[in-house]
């Protein structure tokens, strides 16, 4: 039984408190960067002073998929490293959301060929999809804020 | 004697010498005495070849050339700094010839790839298993008859895993170390055996760790088997091919001037040398000679892209041995390096700058203002990088004596670079065999004693400085004059390009800045309709023509399109430059058709990984991090 079936299902009570963990959720997102190829560039020149991905409370990756709420995925994923990202996305604890950054995590981008994912969401569920090639900071920025409205206002399992 | 006569004279008939319409040395040798050939060139030639640069194959399965596959050796000499190409044809009922892995080691990773990606065994090598693809992949990608977009998932569905599969695949394992104990790779086997004469006596037992290919602190996916006893690593294996693209394929389905995009993802670092390295080796196979100012631009953009380059590899070193704050310090250096690079490409990181024959654009007219700032920012940076770590306790310690290398180890495994020059030996291509207008510039090779981390990391360091001075110089004699040629290899003059515009006024049209409107129907269309860029060039029209005049769309489109564009004859051309990791080569082969026959990149870290169990065995499990750091490996270009 959940902590919501003993506060009597949904009603006043735990729709507010939706809210409250919505709000606080949206600004402690710990990332798992699963960075394989180029855009981790871009990545780590978003988590630099520049651009400051602190400012939106996704400063500190975890690096342990059990720890994590956010799975990053940087950069091309190959049939070899499938299962991988398969079996670090199934360790990581609910609620968890998935980010495809840059295009070839998006759909393969323009690696159509015997070696490449054509899109990781044919692998593991995706929230928000980043495209660019690879994708400017401002661009990732953007998909960040995407991401924290969606954990806002998406239904808070606790 | 010359090298011909003492090869015919010792092997006669079994080495012929190719001719070769670029300029390379070339000798076709019997594929059943190739070792003993290139025993004989590393050992007893003068000059001798003792390096080996490259060992890859081609399938002339659609040329016809019979037999089917060659092997191709790409040996140099240290003491000359000559190439020599050694190509020994294999014929498909049997693909199979000697080994040379006892003569190199890096020779190993080469020949397992050949295996890999062609299907073409050799007899006597230690442990021929797949290297960049996967157990369960069947076929050779790179056979010309395996279809480039045909797929072998490991992962079918969206079904999340079952318990039960978890126990399959523990289940699996088991089963596995069962059979590997057998017939597994030698390394393997060895330890699995090891093991098992331990078991019981469990102090003293070394155990496996795996590392990677999802690590923390591997910038680049790479798994490494580790087997430990206790900190201390005794052995290790490396699995790469986790980040296959499939490059080598891609570029024979593309144009040749589309294969730079692909390019630019090779060494994501350092794009603009990849772009530089990949069109030398087309323009050596077309016979063109690029202009004077290309030749400038494309050295100071390779410059830059070095120095963002090394900033990147130090930068994450740092970070990854505690360091954060150099780690923030670098990368506000390369923030403003990629603003620079974006003005003048229109991209921060993969820029597809250069083009045959030229580069894309010139610089903006405040570009030299920018640049010298810009170096201003990064000598600033690296003279608090070198308070913050260069006497730091900590960092000293860890970095100093730790992923020792030595110079004969290191040639053995093929090292390029500043991983090499660390050791002691000063090979750097833009000194050994200079290329565009390196050798008109004043630049010191910096190289080390030891050949351990610390030695590394004071290279890359004191070669941001000389990057920095060979910006400055080439800025200050940055000659004028066009900028592209066009197929013949004459220098177009820019008015000259285009004259073809059928009304007057065009000398005056292209002197102006380029202010385009991006539509046909544009307030200045009638201007650039005028421009009528000759057809055959090889060079495609700048983008600003490109979409304002039908001449320049039209120019683009034929250049591009399927059947016309850049054509070179048939023909094999290798070419190399310094990358920023170490020699960085391009070997392509034309069947004179619109697109690549056969383009083979040499990453350089490839045969630094291939070595990399060398430095780290004997050292503690931290110190595997420092040494991966100072390599600097980049998966793009590892993997392709
Ligand atoms: S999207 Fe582009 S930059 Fe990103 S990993 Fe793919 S190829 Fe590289």
């Amino acid at each position: 039984m959940g902590v919501k079936d003993i506060l009597g299902g949904e009603n006043f009570l735990t729709t507010r408190l939706d809210k409250a963990i919505g709000w606080a959720r949206k600004y402690s997102i710990f990332q798992y960067p699963f960075v394989t190829a180029c855009c981790g560039m871009e990545f780590m020149a978003t988590a630099a002073s520049h651009h400051d991905i602190d400012r939106f409370g996704a400063g500190l990756p975890r690096f342990s998929p059990r720890q994590a709420d956010v799975l990053m995925v940087v950069g091309t994923i190959n049939h070899k490293m499938a299962p991988i990202l398969r079996r670090v996305y199934e360790q990581m604890c609910e609620p968890k959301w998935v980010v495809a950054f840059g295009v070839c995590t998006c759909t393969g981008g323009f690696y159509d060929n015997y070696a490449v994912v054509q899109g990781i969401d044919t692998i593991i569920p995706v929230d928000v999809y980043i495209p660019g090639c690879p994708p400017r900071p401002e661009t990732v920025l953007n998909g960040l804020m995407l991401l924290q409205e969606k954990i806002e206002k998406g239904k808070q399992v606790y | 004697m010359t090298l011909k006569e003492q090869l015919i004279a010792r092997f006669g008939e079994d080495v012929t010498p190719e001719p070769s319409r670029v300029g390379d040395e070339v000798y076709i040798v019997h594929r059943n005495r190739i070792f003993e050939v290139c025993q004989y060139l590393k050992e007893s030639t003068n000059p001798k070849y003792d390096f080996l640069m490259d060992l890859t194959a081609v399938d002339y399965l659609h040329t016809g050339t019979k037999p089917r596959f060659a092997v191709i050796y790409q040996l140099y000499s240290m003491s000359t700094h000559r190439r020599l190409r050694l190509k020994a044809p294999v014929p498909e009922s049997d693909p199979i010839l000697p080994t040379v892995v006892p003569l190199w080691g890096v020779a190993n990773w080469f020949e397992r790839e050949v295996w890999d990606m062609f299907g073409i065994k050799f007899k006597g090598h230690p442990d021929l298993r797949r290297l960049l693809m996967y157990d369960e992949f069947k076929g050779h990608p790179l056979r010309k008859d395996y279809p480039f977009n045909k797929r072998q998932p490991l992962v079918k569905n969206t079904e999340p895993y079952e318990d039960t599969e978890i126990l399959q695949y523990l289940q699996r394992i088991k089963q596995d170390e069962a059979t590997q104990r057998d017939s597994g790779p030698e390394y393997l086997r060895d330890f699995l055996k090891r093991r098992e004469t331990f078991e019981g006596d469990r102090s003293t037992r070394s155990f496996l760790l795996n590392m990677g290919p999802s690590h923390p602190a591997m910038h680049g996916v790479i798994h490494i088997l580790l087997e430990l006893d206790g900190e201390y690593v005794r052995a290790a294996d490396l699995g790469i091919g986790y980040l296959h693209r499939a490059f080598e394929k891609e570029c024979e389905v593309v144009k040749w001037g589309q294969v730079f995009p692909y390019t630019d993802r090779l060494n994501y670092v350092s794009p603009l040398i990849n772009n530089v390295a990949y069109a030398m080796a087309v323009e050596k196979l077309l016979g063109i000679e690029i202009t004077e100012r290309a030749k400038y631009i494309r050295v100071i953009m390779s410059e830059l892209s070095r120095i963002t380059d090394h900033l990147t590899c130090i930068a994450a070193n740092a970070m990854e041995l505690g360091a954060m704050t150099a780690f923030l310090y670098f990368i506000e250096a390369r923030e403003e390096l990629y603003n620079l690079i974006e003005e003048i490409t229109g991209a921060r990181l993969t820029i597809s700058y250069v083009r045959i024959g030229g580069v894309k654009a010139d610089f903006t007219p405040d570009f030299p203002e920018r640049c010298t700032s810009a170096i201003k920012l990064v000598r600033e940076k690296l003279k608090e990088v070198h308070k913050l770590l260069t006497r730091n306790r900590i960092f000293y310690d860890r970095m100093v004596g730790t992923g020792v290398i030595d110079k004969d180890t290191a040639l053995h495994y093929g090292f390029t670079g500043p991983v090499l020059r660390s050791t002691g030996i000063d090979f750097d291509v833009r000194k050994a065999n200079p290329y565009l207008v390196y050798d008109e510039f004043d630049f010191d090779v910096p190289y080390g004693e030891k050949g351990d981390n610390y030695d590394r990391y004071l290279c890359r360091m004191e070669e941001i400085e000389q990057s920095c001075r060979i910006v400055e110089q080439a800025l200050a004699k940055l000659p004028g004059g066009p900028l592209n040629v066009d197929h013949e290899g004459k220098i177009i003059p820019a008015h000259v390009m285009a004259d073809y515009g059928k009304f007057g006024k065009t000398h005056e049209l292209l002197q102006m800045e380029a202010v385009t409107d991006p539509t046909l129907s544009g307030s200045n269309a009638e201007f650039y309709r005028k421009i009528y860029p000759d057809a055959k060039a090889v060079v495609l029209p700048r983008k600003e023509v490109t979409y304002s005049s039908i001449e320049g769309m039209m120019n683009h489109f034929m250049l591009v399109m399927e059947g016309v564009g850049i054509a070179p004859e048939p023909g094999e051309a290798y070419a190399a430059v310094e990358g920023a990791n170490g020699e960085l080569g391009f070997f392509v082969v034309s069947d004179g058709s619109d697109h690549a026959y056969r383009v083979r990149v040499r990453p350089p870290c490839f045969t630094l990984m291939s070595g990399f169990h060398k430095m780290i065995e004997g050292d503690q499990i931290a110190d595997v991090i420092a040494t991966f750091g100072t390599i600097n490996m980049i998966a793009g270009e590892l993997d392709r």
